[in-house]
């Protein structure tokens, strides 16, 4: 017992012995090798990069709406209808030129329907998109896993002039309770065409949602028509989704509306009844499926992405062997003195293979937390400018992936030249001169 | 090429091998020392056939029985002065208990500093730091430590000035009689031969020099 004791502690010694000589070799040699980790922790974080904003996009979309059953359109395209009216992406078109009142409230009437929310979309204040809906929106509409909108600060509206921010809105303007806010004509964050005329007042803040919501400034439908009181042109009412110009409080169309159904068995045929509808042309979508086509449609592109970081990992791990192989002339000397003192080709074998791996595994963290820090620092900046939030989850499984998979790949790289090394002559590296 | 037809080492014996350039010396203490494998022949050392023993098994015959010293130190540029002379007990059990084991290794580091002529204070700093004259004592003092039976020295002597040469030698070969080993030393300067208990000529050994050489 005694000796297997004896020899378990050396064994662990001398495999002590190894990562401290790999790394203070590896910090003999810290210029080539920083520059190995730097090229092989650019391709990861690359990878890392590209997964995370692919898996938070769609985290990102899939967290935007919840417990809708179906969203309702004209008829056109349903990927369309979905980023406009949903993620508030792109812009009215033929597609989603509107839905007229009588057919929303005839729609809405339905035995089978439980409850509606109504969309107007087509204006923006400074950047961010305007909503005109009514109450059911606060009420109905879930977020995430079933969560409702809830206030930070203030209370629903309650009239024409009344607004209600999203969290993001709130916070990059500097709004609060009871300012006065005028809203632009269009989508563009800089228009020539302000609705002076109708001033709208800060009734609410909504908490932080992490979706499109936190970007919106939500309206009434009395207020839309309130601001669009004076006549406009044809492509003002194709912009806006068909609002009314008649200044009422019931609008003529609306861009689209959402639908929450008494049983969810009622969904297909009530879609179907929707897409049938033959006072005017419509297109009921659910959610969940349109999402999933648009998840087919950039499945392409996402394997591209990944493929092509896989390849410049490749490369970067290319580079280390070219590294490895190249500083074996110098390295010659140093294996053969530890050979010479009695390392043994094993345990030299074991430090160069070690050396790869450790490089490996460092390059690999800095690029994980170099991905992380990058997504952390410019999350604001993809949220202004293209609504996705990304959230900042902490490293997980695809990252330990990538780090144990860059790791093994560095090691099963290091084998020739650490076979190449061993295989060298014990007196040519001795007698190697400084 | 080197053509031995016999050469043998007495244990503790302090044979000096001389011989100009080019007359085998290094490939005569490359074959002792299991870097180099003969073409045809046997060599024994310490008892071992080295031509039955793996690389391995030579690479474990060194760290535990043979101590080298390389005409040009050969010391390891990342490790300190004492990292380097205990190198040999990190990759030997035999040789660490030789050295009073894992807990006497510094102080026997340190010892064997001092007698080559070491002061403390350079225990700590970067082999390479110090003056050819120090690592010359550096890569003694590691092929000295844990009590080696066997010293191979390559013309340690070669980048020192005659009287560092001679003072060095003087230590050099006190610390292997107080350790009992014997001592396999080349070099081209038979001036130091009188400090040796026999003076070999490579002409001797080497019959292929000795044939060039008539």
């Amino acid at each position: 017992m005694r000796e297997v004791g004896q020899v378990r502690r050396a064994g662990g010694g001398r495999w002590r012995l190894v990562v401290s000589l790999a790394l203070k070799s590896l910090l003999n040699r810290r210029l080539t090798a920083g520059l190995t980790v730097l090229s092989v922790a650019v391709s990861v974080a690359l990878v890392v990069g590209v997964d995370r904003v692919r898996t938070e996009t769609k985290a990102s979309f899939a967290r935007t709406i919840s417990g809708a059953d179906l969203i309702v359109g004209a008829r056109g395209g349903p990927l369309n209808l979905l980023l406009y009216s949903i993620f508030r992406i792109g812009r009215t078109g033929d597609a989603t030129s509107g839905i007229s009142w009588e057919s929303y409230q005839v729609l809405a009437a339905r035995p089978e329907v439980a409850w509606t929310i109504p969309l107007s979309l087509g204006d923006a204040h400074r950047g961010f998109r305007v909503l005109g809906t009514n109450l059911d929106y606060f009420t109905h509409y879930r977020f995430g896993r079933g969560q409702q909108i809830a206030f930070a600060a203030g209370r629903p509206f309650a009239d024409a002039e009344d607004a209600v921010l999203g969290a993001d809105v709130a916070a990059a303007l500097g709004y609060r309770l009871g300012d006065a806010m005028v809203v632009s004509h269009g989508l563009g964050e800089v228009s020539f065409r302000h609705h002076d005329e109708a001033p709208f007042h800060v009734v609410g803040v909504l908490a932080r949602t992490g979706t499109p919501i936190d970007r919106t400034v939500h309206i009434t439908l009395a207020g839309v028509e309130r601001m669009h009181g004076e006549p406009e042109g044809e492509d003002d009412a194709s912009e806006h989704g068909g609002h009314s110009e008649a200044g009422d409080h019931a609008p003529d169309m609306i861009s689209a509306f959402i639908v929450g159904l008494k049983s969810r068995p009622l969904l297909f045929a009530f879609q179907r009844f929707v897409n049938e509808y033959r006072p005017e042309p419509l297109l009921a979508i659910v959610p969940g499926v349109a999402l999933r086509q648009l998840w087919e449609l950039v499945a392409v592109i996402e394997t591209a992405m990944l493929a092509i970081s896989a390849l410049v990992i490749v490369a970067g791990l290319v580079g280390m062997l070219t590294m490895l192989l190249a500083s074996l002339g110098e390295r010659r000397r140093e294996t053969a003195i530890l050979r010479a003192v009695g390392a043994g080709p094993a345990l030299v074998f074991g430090l160069l293979v070690l050396e790869a791996v450790l490089l490996a595994a460092v390059a690999a963290i800095v690029g994980i937390l170099g991905a992380h820090g990058a997504l952390l620092v410019g999350r604001g900046f993809v949220l202004e400018n293209y609504g996705l939030a990304l959230a900042a989850s902490p490293p997980g499984g695809f990252e330990l992936a990538v780090l144990a998979g860059v790791a093994l790949a560095a090691g099963l790289v290091a084998l020739l030249p650490a076979w190449r090394v061993c295989g060298m002559s014990l007196a040519d590296g001795l007698t190697v001169r400084l | 090429m080197l053509e031995v037809a016999d050469f043998a080492v007495a244990p503790g014996e302090r044979v000096f091998v001389e011989g100009a350039s080019g007359s085998g010396k290094s490939t005569l203490l490359g074959l002792v020392g299991g870097v180099l494998a003969p073409a045809s022949g046997v060599v024994e050392v310490l008892g071992e056939l080295l031509s039955d023993l793996r690389p391995a098994q030579r690479d474990r015959l060194r760290a535990d029985r043979v101590g080298f010293v390389f005409q040009i130190f050969n010391l390891l540029p990342y490790l300190s002065v004492l990292e380097n002379v205990l190198l040999p007990c990190r990759f030997s059990a035999a040789r660490t208990e030789r050295a009073g084991g894992q807990a006497a290794l510094v102080g026997e580091a340190t010892r064997l500093l001092g007698r080559l002529g070491l002061e403390e204070d350079v225990l700590r700093r970067s082999a390479t730091d110090l003056s050819v004259g120090q690592q010359q004592r550096v890569a003694a003092a590691r092929a000295l430590i844990g009590r080696p039976e066997l010293l191979i020295a390559d013309e340690p002597t070669s980048a020192l000035d005659a009287a560092n040469r001679v003072e060095f030698l003087r230590l050099l070969l006190g610390e292997c009689a107080a350790a009992g080993a014997a001592v396999l030393f080349v070099s081209h300067d038979d001036s130091l031969a009188g400090a040796f208990d026999r003076h070999v000529s490579m002409g001797a050994i080497n019959k292929l020099w000795s044939l060039a050489d008539a």
